[in-house]
């Protein structure tokens, strides 16, 4: 009987405070929002070092841009515009549903411009349109431990960063070099930060690693699952793992182009074709595509876009 | 579906601010203050507090350097419900711009294996940053190159103060420097700052 | 190109929404009622609850209705909401001597001072689906009722409290004393925990766990992967009063389990003793509560060498919301990723001719 009563009461308490009135702007309250700006702050004072933090519960599943949402709600404001990619894309059904919760929580303006956007939050990519001074790229993150591969106790890894300590990590690259005779790590791919830190730069191609290289806006990495976020401040040194005679590169594109734009200088996706014979290419960053068409029509004066379009 | 207080909108504003000074070391940004003060904490600077109110709460603590700098500490423990500690041991250090190296060497600077928990410096100078006593040129991560800022007497002694001091990075502590008009100026531990053209005599 | 260059997104994910509310209301039955859920399905509660780490019956019965009866799902609704509303203070130590049994067993001895209480449980019931309570749904119903009203006839009203089988054993010096509470507690919803952590840590950490991820866990060290041989010194289920500053908030329904382990030899002390492993957690569940004493045990050995014993093992890969969610993740698009592993595997196979 006793136990009715207290739940009425609870829950009568919760409600009020809960939705009725609205939540807090941002959705978290103002004492996790503390913790992870305080976070933040020592995160890019100390360039690739990972922070440990609280990382609350939200509403999007664990492992689907947690740490990134954290971070965004915890430093957005109302005057800012907001640009959320997945793989690249603003369209993608994730990127979609993160945008609509952002925006519903602060009511803040949101765009598919990367020039026009102050906070971009992505997964897996780095936009192709160079990014300006002043603004925020929010990276969501898997798996924050570059060292996880070599060292799968949290601990230890601790531990090598400390004392920097990366001797395992070279000798997995070494290892691949002899085994394959490159090394084959794909996307996040290893990085020294500002001299000191080896950083799992999140699962961007390789094609996005050198642009994270003194970059002109202020890299912010969380990882909502394991409870870490990091940082890149601006114009600071990114370097890949490498080794003097098997110098890193890129993803080999030659001979291609995006098939919607022209373009040969940005990160291109495979489609395989329909019919299947061989593959189309195109613009993983829908953004930087859409805008290179309208250059090339403005430049050809006439409404190839529309076209085009309607082929998606 | 969300409410949006005053208090919430100013210590947000107030948190890019940090933010954007700490990672752009060199560079000056204006806090926006608040018009009235709140009379219960009347001897701390309102950009100090505005500062703390931003990222102060039980679950750190706080301590003073310089006589002013205690007094505030004291005052904000009181007023803001923030632990109090020595300050070898607290995370938010509040401060006059007159402290020597010897003291700023007191603070917690973290260890190789938890760097993070190195202290936050708040210095308060009262004579404003800029000036013309002389050139500060800064450099490390966010910088581009090299970056100088002309800047008053105060802040010139307190940079060759810090300058005398030697930590073994990723140990170190970070500063922010405000002043009455509300300008700030962020120093995280990897910033090397060096007095390009000292005040004579 | 599939679910990520469609333009349109939000509509996708808006119809898909309203698809799912519809489900939740049945199409052909009658909608169930919350009062229904809590009532009789009241374990699925209790685990929500446990699981999501809110004492909430309601809100767990809510979160249950909305996920179809998917358990994982509803302890996320339950967890996400807790991080929206601010936290008022602690509640006391909870003294579980105070607690109004429902349930009491104790397998380490024949009979135990208060005698052994099994309330409602199929623990030795043949486990047949019971067609004739389905079929002749009404009927069965004012039999059972009938029973019950019988039973309470003739039975004798259960003590308000009862002795705890360990102050015995502790009493005769058989059992290791509990280390006396720290004074300030670890809180890891509110910290970052690094590992090995305070046993108050990883206590929070397994009261939240995924009933069968920690049951997966407990089940291999009882099976071979450094056994501790637990027996369960006392099982209980019952209520027991909370209170916040000393002032009564009411109850709420625990399980809570001791296991006697095997003996250890103390550090200032030459006779050998018995070792225990805690449990408790939200609601009735007992399963969980004695996976979670038997890995408080194991978690306590000095020797790391199964993953039962590991720390960092047990107490990352029982969260049943982080699990679910990580593992959920890989249906969304990686082609980015994908790509790029692609483009080295062709650059290999290039190399190689």
């Amino acid at each position: 009987m006793k136990l009715s009563t207290v739940a009425k009461g609870v829950e009568s308490s919760l409600f009020f405070n809960g939705p009725s009135t609205g939540y807090n702007f941002g959705y978290l309250n103002e004492e996790i929002k503390r913790e992870i700006r305080r976070k933040i702050l020592k995160a890019v004072a100390i360039p690739g070092y990972q922070v440990p933090y609280s990382s609350p519960e939200i509403p999007i599943a664990r492992g689907w841009g947690t740490g990134g949402l954290q971070i965004t709600l915890s430093i957005i404001g109302p005057e800012d515009r907001l640009k959320v990619i997945d793989q690249g894309c603003d369209d993608s059904v994730n990127a979609v549903n993160l945008k609509r919760f952002i925006s519903m929580m602060t009511g803040c303006e949101v765009t598919t411009e990367t020039t026009m956007a102050t906070l971009i939050q992505t997964r897996h990519r780095v936009p192709d349109t160079p990014l300006k001074q002043g603004q925020i790229l929010v990276f969501q993150v898997p798996i924050p431990e570059p060292l996880r591969e070599v060292e799968p106790k949290v601990e230890l890894c601790r531990r090598m960063h400390a004392e920097g300590d990366y001797g395992l990590m070279w000798v997995r690259l070494y290892e691949e070099t002899v085994r394959w005779g490159r090394v084959t790590v794909g996307a996040r791919y290893p990085v020294l930060v500002h001299g000191r830190y080896v950083m799992d730069p999140s699962p961007i191609p390789r094609w996005d690693i050198p642009k994270l290289n003194r970059n002109e806006a202020l890299l912010l990495f969380g990882a909502g699952r394991e409870k870490r976020l990091y940082a890149v401040p601006p114009h600071t040194s990114v370097e890949p793992l490498e080794f003097e005679d098997v110098p890193f590169t890129v993803e080999d594109q030659r001979g291609k182009a995006c098939e919607l734009c022209g373009s040969r200088d940005s990160f291109l996706d495979e489609i395989p074709r329909e019919d299947g014979l061989g593959s189309r290419w195109c613009c993983s960053d829908t953004d930087f595509c859409s805008r290179k068409r309208l250059e090339v029509s403005r430049a050809k004066g006439r409404a190839l876009i529309l076209k085009k379009d309607a082929r998606i | 579906m969300f409410t949006l207080t005053e208090e919430v909108l100013r210590v947000q504003r107030c948190y890019r601010t940090l933010l954007h000074v700490l990672s752009r070391p060199g560079t000056l940004a204006r806090l926006d203050l608040p018009i009235e003060r709140k009379n219960r904490l009347v001897s701390v600077p309102s950009p100090l507090l505005l500062a703390c109110e931003c990222l102060l709460d039980e679950k750190v603590t706080v301590s003073g350097l310089t006589e002013r700098g205690r007094l505030w500490a004291e005052e904000i423990s009181r007023g803001m419900r923030v632990k109090l500690a020595e300050l070898e041991e607290a995370d938010f250090v509040l401060s006059g711009v007159e402290a020597s190296a010897s003291e700023l060497l007191s603070l917690k600077r973290g260890s190789l294996l938890a760097p993070e928990e190195g202290a936050t410096l708040f210095v308060y100078v009262e004579e404003g940053i800029k000036g013309d006593a002389g050139l500060l040129g800064f450099a490390g991560p966010g910088v581009k190159g090299r970056l100088s800022l002309r800047v008053s007497a105060a802040v010139l002694d307190w940079a060759s103060q810090r300058g005398k001091l030697c930590f073994e990075y990723p140990m170190g502590f970070e500063a922010f420097l405000f002043d009455r008009e509300g300008n700030v100026l962020g120093i995280p531990r990897a910033c090397e700052i060096e007095v390009l053209k000292p005040r004579r005599g | 190109m599939g679910y990520v260059a469609v333009k349109g997104g939000e509509k996708a994910i808006l119809n898909s929404e309203e698809l799912l509310v519809a489900k939740t209301f049945g199409h052909e039955s009658e909608p169930i009622e919350v009062h229904q859920i809590l009532e009789q399905f009241a374990l699925a509660v209790d685990r929500v609850m446990g699981e999501g780490g809110l004492y909430w019956p309601k809100l767990a019965a809510y979160a249950l209705k909305q996920a179809l009866g998917d358990s994982f799902e509803a302890a996320f609704l339950v967890r996400a909401f807790r991080s929206s509303v601010p936290r008022r203070g602690y509640t006391d130590p909870i003294d579980t001597r105070k607690m109004r049994v429902h349930r009491r067993i104790s397998a380490a001895f024949k009979d135990v001072p208060g005698g052994q209480i099994l309330g409602a449980t199929p623990d030795y019931g043949l486990r047949f689906i019971r067609f004739d309570l389905f079929e002749n749904l009404h009927q069965a119903r004012i039999r059972a009722k009938k029973a019950l009203e019988n039973l309470a006839r003739a039975g004798i009203p259960i003590p308000d409290s009862f002795p705890k089988i360990v102050d015995i054993l502790r009493e005769q010096g058989l059992l290791v004393s509990p280390p006396s509470a720290p004074r300030i507690l670890t809180d890891i919803t509110m910290e970052t925990v690094s590992i090995p952590t305070s046993r108050s840590a990883r206590l929070q950490f397994l009261a939240r766990g995924e009933t069968g991820g920690l049951l997966a866990l407990a089940y291999s060290s009882m099976r071979g992967y450094g056994q501790i041989h637990p027996a369960i010194g006392e099982l209980r289920v019952g209520d027991v009063p909370v209170c916040l500053e000393g002032r009564p908030l009411g109850w709420i329904r625990v399980t809570e389990c001791e296991v006697i382990s095997r003996m250890e030899r103390g550090e200032d002390q030459d006779d050998p003793h018995f070792t225990m492993g805690y449990g408790l957690c939200f609601g009735q569940n007992e399963l969980k509560a004695i996976s979670m004493a038997v890995l408080d045990r194991t978690m306590q050995m000095d020797v790391c060498e199964t993953p039962a014993q590991d720390q960092e093992f047990v107490l990352l890969h029982t969260d049943g919301i982080e699990a679910m969610g990580f593992c959920l993740h890989y249906k969304l698009p990686h082609y980015v990723t994908f790509q790029a592993d692609l483009n080295q595997l062709r650059g290999v196979r290039r190399q190689k001719k």
